[in-house]
């Protein structure tokens, strides 16, 4: 498909508006990433934001392998498996994501296994839930929008600032690749994804499509960072003082290990 | 060893003093508001825009000078009844910081969370920069951590300060309380849906609201949020004050009277988004609004956190 120029221009100023969008939404800017930077946070902490980040981590190759399904053309099935051989590992030492998450874990005090048996913040299960409904059920660019601009574009300026509280936190280089390995591959796929968008954001309606996808997976973004939040505060007040002095609860709180028990994902013909 | 120290932690604002965290001072505003969201360029149109409600009120806040006067007169109160506790007041956003504090406790302490209604991004998080400023000590001179003394949303003294700026406040505009056409707004702190999952933040007001309006017979109240981020477009806890006003023009109120329920002090949210905005809104219905003063010092209010004080102390001290 050729592009006339004064397509290819309304395409890219489109993507370049969206670009500054996602940077300034709330979800990037959340505060409890702009003190990681400014107001060092203990091992501690990390520990409990890894506990609730991880779930993510572990679903966000599926998401993707939904979303290829449904992808209408080579160019766009080529850029989700792109992203999807590094999310396997091919440029990790051959270790997929969630095995590298799994190093920084066990760094911040995890011990093996205990991945699975951590209660998670409501809106931890609300951002899985979804990316998988956006993924499975909303038109394909929607799924893009999400998957492609609202992660790509936003986690290079989220991790930045985690990265600069890791540091701070005495974390050693080799603890947190998982963290900085995607500072570099997240550049790459925001680059390549931006080719990949080009061809369909001549339409408007396309636009709208992306632009929706993008807004909603950082709507779910913001609250996941609040449930981190809450989380940090609240269970150092379970670790240190009495129970029952903290003001929240872990009530009805799920497990991965019983999402997974109740969750079923599938890919199936529907006539 | 005796209780002999009280901790009184609190969100803070800020004071003429320079943080130097910038070699050049961009104003106190600024450094306070930029670093509750963490020095994040994505939010600095949002901090910018609070920094106006800063500069409105000369750029600084009455935030810590009147929690320094509520804690020397709960201080006081409690001496007089034979209590001489040391005190020490901190900050989770502004000078002196709560970590910092910690180091000057000596002894066996105890924390006062100032902060009406618990949830995590409050009473959680002052708690947890008291752990952060015992974990930088070493462990011979770190002093004891006794307890926390009980949040306080439907104790009587606080609920009897809390009517009191309402009938005041009633007065000033002549409002009829028990008439339905005085509209009732009792105003909180907006929090995210997130944060009101996992805690009893809106119970807790509705709680409290309930009991003021009940002490001051109104007939017409609505609980509202206030000071939510103009940039977030999640959920927070909602009617915001501007639609509860309208609503209550809607049902039929001529005049409006609001308090803040949520806040303890004239900060400046209490005095630019109630006692500005509110107005504001107000005005363009054509209602006629008075704002609450916050409790600050009320007698009743001071009287009721040393009562909550000593009930820790007594039931520490009998274990």
């Amino acid at each position: 498909m050729t592009l006339t120029i004064e397509q290819e221009k309304e395409a890219r100023q489109f993507l370049s508006d969206l670009r500054k969008e996602i940077k300034n939404h709330a979800g990037v800017g959340h505060s409890i990433l702009g003190r990681m930077k400014t107001d060092p946070r203990s091992r501690f902490d990390f520990m409990v934001l890894a506990g609730q980040h991880f779930p993510l981590v572990g679903n966000f190759t599926r998401y993707m392998e939904l979303l290829l399904l449904n992808a209408p053309d080579s160019e766009a099935k080529c850029w989700l498996a792109k992203v999807l051989v590094d999310e396997y590992g091919e440029r990790s030492e051959g270790e997929d994501h969630a095995e590298h998450y799994k190093k920084f874990m066990h760094a911040a005090g995890h011990k093996p296994g205990e991945e699975d048996i951590i209660p998670l913040h409501p809106e931890v299960v609300h951002f899985i839930r979804e990316h998988y409904r956006i993924a499975t059920e909303e038109p394909f660019l929607v799924g893009l929008g999400a998957l492609g601009p609202g992660h790509e574009w936003s986690i290079p300026a989220m991790f930045e600032l985690a990265v600069a509280g890791l540091r701070k936190a005495g974390f050693a280089e080799k603890e947190i690749e998982y963290w900085t390995m995607h500072l570099e591959q997240d550049q790459d796929h925001g680059a390549w994804l931006e080719e990949a968008l080009v061809k369909y954001c001549i339409i408007e309606r396309n636009r709208e499509l992306i632009r929706r996808g993008a807004l909603l997976s950082l709507d779910a973004r913001e609250r996941f960072w609040w449930g981190v939040t809450d989380k940090i505060a609240s269970e150092s007040t379970k670790k240190h003082l009495p129970p029952g002095t903290s003001a929240t609860h872990t009530e009805g709180q799920l497990t991965l290990r019983e999402l997974r028990q109740r969750w079923h994902v599938e890919a199936r013909l529907v006539e | 060893m005796a209780i002999d120290n009280l901790m009184v932690v609190a969100f803070g604002g800020p004071t003429k003093e320079c943080c130097g965290k910038h070699a050049e001072c961009p104003g106190q505003a600024f450094c306070f508001v930029n670093g509750i969201f963490g020095d994040n360029p994505a939010r600095r149109a949002r901090v910018d825009e609070v920094v106006e409600h800063y500069k409105f009120f000369g750029g600084f806040s009455r935030f810590n000078e009147i929690t320094e006067a509520q804690a020397n007169a709960i201080r006081a109160e409690l001496k007089k009844r034979g209590h001489d506790l040391k005190l020490t007041v901190g900050y989770d956003h502004w000078m002196p910081w709560i970590a910092d504090q910690v180091a000057k406790v000596d002894g066996e302490f105890l924390v006062m969370v100032m902060t009406p209604h618990q949830s995590a991004v409050s009473w959680d998080a002052y708690l947890r920069r008291v752990t952060e400023g015992l974990e930088k000590l070493d462990e011979s001179s770190r002093p004891k951590w006794a307890g926390v003394v009980e949040p306080f949303w439907n104790k009587p003294g606080f609920i009897e300060a809390l009517a009191d700026r309402v009938r005041e406040a009633a007065k000033a505009i002549n409002a009829d309380l028990t008439n339905s056409s005085t509209g009732l707004v009792l105003s909180a702190h907006a929090i995210p849906m997130s944060l009101v999952k996992t805690s009893k933040y809106v119970e807790q007001i509705k709680e409290t609201a309930e009991l003021v309006a009940a002490k001051v017979g109104a007939a017409n109240l609505m609980v509202a949020y206030q000071s939510a981020p103009s940039d977030s477009k999640i959920e927070w806890t909602t009617p915001y004050l501007e639609r509860a006003i309208e609503e209550l023009k809607d049902g039929g109120a001529r005049k409006i009277v609001a308090a803040p329920i949520g806040f303890l002090c004239d900060n400046v949210e209490v005095l630019y988004d109630l006692g500005v905005e509110g107005k504001n809104k107000a005005d363009d219905l054509d209602l006629p609004f008075a704002a609450a003063e916050a409790v600050n010092t009320h007698p009743a209010f001071i009287k009721q956190l040393a009562d909550n004080v000593e009930a820790k102390l007594n039931e520490l001290t009998t274990r």
